[in-house]
């Protein structure tokens, strides 16, 4: 008997929806908090060189409207962890130690830096010198970045597995090399622009909030010099989120080159691939820019990918339904290892050796046909346009905020202030999209090429997740209204903060 | 003898006074903070005393590794 002739179907994707409406609001917190850490600590770092009070309370309000993003977010990831042990057991024990360490060097990251810089922040005003106080404001920020840090790590091992070995014995992965895990380019492009993103986020929440006092024709000195701040903040973040967004692109095309074509709705590919920018309407050679940097580089669409093809540099790139042979025969082999490692030694030998040299197609062998290789190509092509739109939509604004304050047209050009308003919301329906792009665009894997959804998933009954589903969306909505309405009141009783005459 | 025993001690103690006045002080002069520390609590005990408890019971609990690896070992089995 196994897991796929026993398992309920809705459960996986009700465990898949679940998971992702969890990973969906914890990352509603998450930019904010990497944001409004890099954008205060700008803040109090000026205060603390012209000693001007002024910008200790323009620092101290964002600081408070951060705290309030913290409190809401603070352990809404736990959920996922739950969520691992429960709906995903398979996997969190097929993963081993590679998923765990990081989990576990942010959790204690985490807890240490946070909680402690976190509270001299908060309570250390009047008690802590001026320079103990700003290095514990940048000391909270970088324990959040460096939490974001591992859990990236952990999401990139699944999008690229390396620095580990298959062991049949104790059906685990065991690290090999940790700095393969930490450091690969996956982890690192991820983490790169998942943080920059992060930093877009705040930065456009401290110009929309400012917008809107000014349309308001209220908090002018605090909007004024927070604009000032954060516009360009944002404008040099939304490079970074480009420029890494493209690093991210190559190596997708190289790692998960299914992922770009659904991204791309591309299903032939070719040399000098063309662009979608909306469907029929396409930039000549651009994809292949993109994705080789190189203006004929080859990239496969979905039928190549499925059919197999071979690469101008002579690469031959398996079929599918070939992968699917080999992951039969890897599947084959540690069946065979299990069921002779304790009386024949010798067959399990062979057995453990068969499984090694086609350790790379395991998860494969759980397909039933080729095409449950391809993803959701409309959510996927579509989320890649949000995002990528929302992008350009922020930093065009941002320019505009930038030039206009310049030349103090800012505050009598409401187009403007309400486009910057606009952006906080782009912000957050661009960022949420490219984890769409990320992870729906990986599917059918929760490992790449290793395990996929079906074999991953817990064995529950659809009602059991069904149930937790709709309590954590009736909880969800709770916390996420209750911080709406803590974070508008924050705002609406922001102190009027002025100069000194 | 007196000074070799107690001065020292309290010398080692005063870091953990001023570290525990800090926190204190600081919780005891909190306004909007109480808000958020209520829904902080609010939120941790619906978390691990509700869903954690009663809905979240990992498929593995009560196995030891030798048993979870047989378990999955066989559903990963064709």
């Amino acid at each position: 008997m196994n897991v796929l002739t026993i398992l309920d179907p809705g459960v996986i994707d009700w465990s898949r929806a679940q998971f992702a409406l969890t990973a969906c609001y914890h990352w509603l917190f998450v930019p904010l908090t990497l944001g409004l850490a890099l954008v205060m600590g700008i803040m109090e770092s000026i205060y603390y060189v012209k000693k001007d009070p002024f910008w200790k309370d323009v620092a101290r309000f964002w600081m408070k409207l951060f705290g309030i993003n913290f409190a809401i977010g603070v352990a809404t990831g736990l959920i996922l962890e739950f969520e691992f042990g429960t709906n995903w057991s398979n996997y969190s024990w097929f993963v081993g130690d590679i998923f765990g360490a990081p989990l576990a060097i942010e959790g204690i990251v985490a807890f240490f830096m946070e909680a402690t810089f976190i509270a001299v922040m908060f309570f250390g005003w009047h008690k802590v010198s001026r320079g103990f106080h700003l290095a514990s404001t940048w000391l909270t920020g970088l324990g959040a970045t460096l939490s974001a840090w591992w859990i990236l790590v952990a999401n990139a091992w699944m999008q690229d597995p390396v620095g580990m070995e298959f062991n049949p014995e104790t059906v685990r992965n065991e690290m090999v090399s940790f700095a393969a895990v930490a450091l690969s380019p996956s982890a690192v492009m991820k983490f790169l622009h998942t943080v920059s993103c992060g930093w877009v986020t705040g930065a456009v929440f401290v110009v929309g909030v400012s917008c809107w006092f000014l349309l308001r024709k209220r908090n002018r000195q605090l909007a004024h010099a927070s604009i000032k701040v954060a516009a360009v903040v944002g404008c040099l973040a939304s490079l970074v989120v480009m420029g890494t967004g493209d690093q991210s692109g190559v190596q997708i095309a190289r790692k998960q080159p299914m992922k770009l074509a659904a991204a791309e709705g591309l299903r032939q590919g070719g040399e000098g691939a063309p662009f979608s920018i909306v469907p029929g309407v396409e930039i000549p050679s651009m994809l292949s820019i993109l994705a080789t940097h190189d203006v004929n580089g080859y990239v496969p669409g979905i039928d190549n990918l499925l059919e197999g093809y071979t690469a101008p540099d002579g690469t031959v790139h398996l079929s599918a339904q070939e992968k699917m042979e080999r992951g039969r025969l890897a599947i084959d082999a540690f069946s065979r290892y299990r069921q002779h490692r304790a009386t024949q030694p010798g067959e399990a030998a062979k057995a453990r050796q068969e499984l090694t040299d086609h350790m790379e197609y395991f998860g494969y062998g759980y397909l039933e046909s080729p095409e449950q290789l391809v993803p959701n190509v409309p959510l996927v092509y579509w989320s890649f346009r949000l995002m990528v739109g929302g992008g350009g939509y922020i930093l065009l604004v941002l320019l505009a905020v930038v030039w206009l304050q310049r030349r103090g047209l800012l505050e009598t050009t409401p187009v403007a202030l309400w486009a910057g308003m606009l952006t906080v919301p782009a912000a957050y329906i661009a960022s949420q999209a490219g984890w769409v792009v990320a992870e729906v665009g990986r599917q059918p894997w929760a490992i790449q090429h290793l395990l996929p959804v079906n074999v991953a998933v817990s064995q529950l009954t659809t009602t059991e997740v069904v149930t937790t589903f709709c309590l954590f969306a009736l909880i969800f909505t709770i916390l996420l209204v209750a911080e709406v309405k803590i974070m508008c009141n924050a705002i609406k009783q922001a102190p009027d903060v002025r100069r000194e005459a | 003898m007196e000074s070799y025993i107690f001065v020292p001690m309290r010398q080692l103690w005063h870091p953990f006074k001023a570290v525990w006045s800090f926190y204190a002080t600081g919780f005891r002069e909190m306004t909007w903070g109480r808000t958020l520390w209520l829904l902080i609590i609010v939120k941790l005990l619906i978390f691990f005393g509700v869903l954690r408890l009663f809905f979240f019971r990992p498929t593995l609990s009560g196995l030891d590794a030798e048993q979870k690896s047989e378990r999955v070992g066989q559903e990963l089995r064709r």
